[in-house]
């Protein structure tokens, strides 16, 4: 491996193929702020029994 | 179990051995047995990802926990989205780029040999280990249910998921478990919709959350500081992340997954499908737990899961001691359950007061009947050695076979052993192609052509069902069987994680500096391991971060001793990928 060996096409894209979210940027920041929803959800649960 | 469950889990069991071997009978090419043809779509690679870690142990262990502990075990998962994000940017494109068999490839072109057998050698290590308590776990399940003796089921299960891991390869280990994960949720929505449909009518959801709250089963998320604690949201974060970093990026059960993909795009929205997917999957199954809690506040549980101390109690009837605990847990139940029934009928006539006095008294109910229970369970496990201590692993499979009709029973038992032979057929499957890509092909016979390598692969394969039966045949935990899978694996992931950073991230270390490092520091954590002193989910942090300052302080060391003119050093003779 080296940095000289050329990406293949598809590892360039950005593009997911989906139609939403359409980048891999878009889709990233998709799964952070389904993380957070959970997150969110469990601790008000949390709160609920305390 | 009667016919109809033994039909269902036939039926699941061999019909999905047998169409494995049917799906593959044409695959005679190495690439194929190892990686598949290539043509897996995502949803299929994101299926085939969340089948290899959703073990038997999974389904049958994790309510247990939700019963006995709530849901702070969800804790463990909060790291899953952010590795599956770090492994999809920056280890996916490197693995595809270098068309790899096994993850352990990448750490040769990287690095030197002996780095890649390290790697490999730390992965066959655990996962071997792990893949015995893989059988282990759904032969608790049959021993339970048929009074089989518990080696001979190992040994039965293990042989008949040897024989169809072997014969199939990676294909076949794909798109069977499309099928075992539809069989794996069906049951689990089955049991968890009769499980609230056996709740008492008058209780309302409200009153079930407020229920489960009352008695600390809702405690998802802890913000404790103290390192003694093993599941908070930062062990659960930041050693989560680590982790789940060490499973998913390097473990090769898991790479050798997402590989079978065509293109990288297909693998990286496998891995995002179980980033969106993992944690509300685990909060399900933790949930009916929780349910099991709620339900067995108004029926008297069984004073022990465990198949073995009740098998026991029953045969020492002339034991006043035993009798004596059995009677006092029912009272005590007797008063609990009578005090939550006050307590709903306090709660639904807005009497606040009556509402907090129940409460109160159900608490004590609740605490007098545990207290009785844990001096049960020391006095049985004190008497027979074949009662565990920890019966969490129980609680699930004693519903299911005390509450649940027939044909559920044989639904939810075939959802179990789906759920095994999907995770061991793709553990024995990456042992298997570790073990002849890394060792076989590298060291023993470097110049053997595809038709050896595959047959070497095949036997190897066979070698290791053997030796994790053998495992699961010695296995005797203390620990709830999920955790003690997370445990094994969390002792070897760091360093094995570490290895893989120094790749991808430091460029300026070299071989000998990162392989001395890994070394000294799988040393470490052995050493805490056995000291017992800090939570098994700061392991891989520990071990990575570790590994990856020894590797920068040593390859420092050795640039000064080069710049010194020291010529005894072999740093200077690797090569820089």
């Amino acid at each position: 491996m080296t940095d000289k060996d050329p990406l293949p096409k598809e590892i360039g894209s950005d593009l997911t193929g989906l139609p939403w979210p359409k980048t891999w940027r878009g889709l990233y920041t998709f799964v952070i702020s389904n993380f957070v929803f959970w997150l969110a959800l469990l601790t008000a649960l949390t709160g609920l029994g305390s | 179990m009667n016919w109809l469950d033994m039909v269902v889990l036939a039926s699941a069991i061999f019909g999905i051995a047998i169409y494995g071997m049917w799906y593959t009978r044409h695959r005679r090419d190495l690439q194929a047995y190892l990686r598949g043809r290539g043509q897996t779509p995502w949803y299929a690679i994101g299926l085939s990802v969340m089948a290899t870690q959703a073990s038997a142990i999974t389904f049958l262990s994790t309510p247990g926990q939700g019963y006995l502990g709530g849901l702070s075990f969800i804790q463990i998962y909060f790291g899953v989205p952010l590795a599956l994000i770090i492994i999809a940017i920056f280890f996916l494109p490197d693995f595809h780029k270098l068309n790899v068999y096994t993850a352990y490839e990448f750490l040769e072109k990287r690095f030197d040999l002996k780095t890649r057998l390290l790697g490999a050698a730390l992965f066959l290590l655990q996962r071997g280990l792990g893949a015995g308590l893989t059988i282990y776990a759904p032969a608790i399940v049959l021993t339970a249910v048929c009074g089989w003796p518990l080696h001979w089921t190992i040994i039965g299960s293990g042989l008949l998921v040897m024989l169809y891991t072997v014969k199939g390869g990676s294909d076949a280990v794909t798109v069977t478990q499309k099928y075992q994960l539809a069989i794996i949720f069906a049951g689990m929505l089955t049991a968890a919709c009769l499980l609230i449909g056996r709740l008492p009518d008058n209780l309302t959801l409200h009153d079930s959350i407020s229920l489960a709250g009352s008695f600390h089963k809702l405690n998802a998320v802890s913000f404790s500081t103290d390192p003694g604690e093993r599941y908070t949201i930062w062990s659960g974060i930041l050693g989560g992340t680590f982790l789940m970093l060490s499973y998913f990026g390097t473990d090769q059960s898991q790479v050798q997954r997402y590989l079978s993909g065509s293109n990288l795009r297909e693998s990286r929205l496998g891995l995002m499908f179980n980033a969106v997917c993992k944690i509300p999957m685990q909060l399900c199954i933790l949930s009916i737990g929780v349910l099991l809690f709620l339900f067995y506040q108004f029926q008297t549980p069984p004073m022990f899961f465990d198949a073995a101390a009740d098998k026991y109690l029953k045969s020492h009837q002339t034991d006043t001691t035993l009798t004596d605990y059995q009677s006092s847990f029912n009272q005590s139940r007797g008063q609990l359950t009578k005090a939550l029934g006050d307590w709903i009928e306090a709660r639904h006539a807005n009497n606040q007061v009556a509402e907090s006095k129940a409460l109160t008294l159900a608490k004590a109910a609740k605490d007098k009947s545990d207290a009785i229970r844990a001096e049960a369970i020391a006095d049985v496990t004190a008497k027979s050695d074949d009662v565990k201590a920890n019966d969490a692993d129980y609680v699930f499979i004693t519903f299911i076979l005390r509450e649940l009709p027939h044909g559920v029973i044989g639904l939810l038992m075939a959802a179990f052993f789906a759920a095994a032979l999907s995770s061991k057929a793709a553990e024995l499957n990456a042992l298997g192609t570790c073990t002849t890509i890394d060792f076989y092909r590298t060291i023993f016979k470097a110049g053997a052509t595809d038709e050896q390598t595959l047959l070497a692969t095949k036997l190897i394969t066979a070698a290791w069902g053997i030796v994790t039966i053998i495992f699961a045949l010695c296995a005797q935990l203390a620990e709830n069987l999920i955790q003690a899978v997370n445990i094994i694996g969390s002792v070897f992931y760091g360093v094995l994680l570490g290895l893989f950073v120094v790749g991808f991230f430091i460029k300026q270390v070299k071989g000998n500096a990162v392989f001395i490092a890994a070394l000294a520091a799988q040393s470490i954590i052995f050493a805490l391991f056995f000291s017992a002193t800090v939570s098994y989910l700061w392991f891989p942090l520990i071990g990575c971060t570790i590994c990856v300052i020894f590797s920068i302080v040593l390859q420092k060391y050795f640039d000064r001793k080069i710049d010194n003119g020291d010529t005894n050093q072999l740093a200077n003779k690797e090569t820089i990928s």
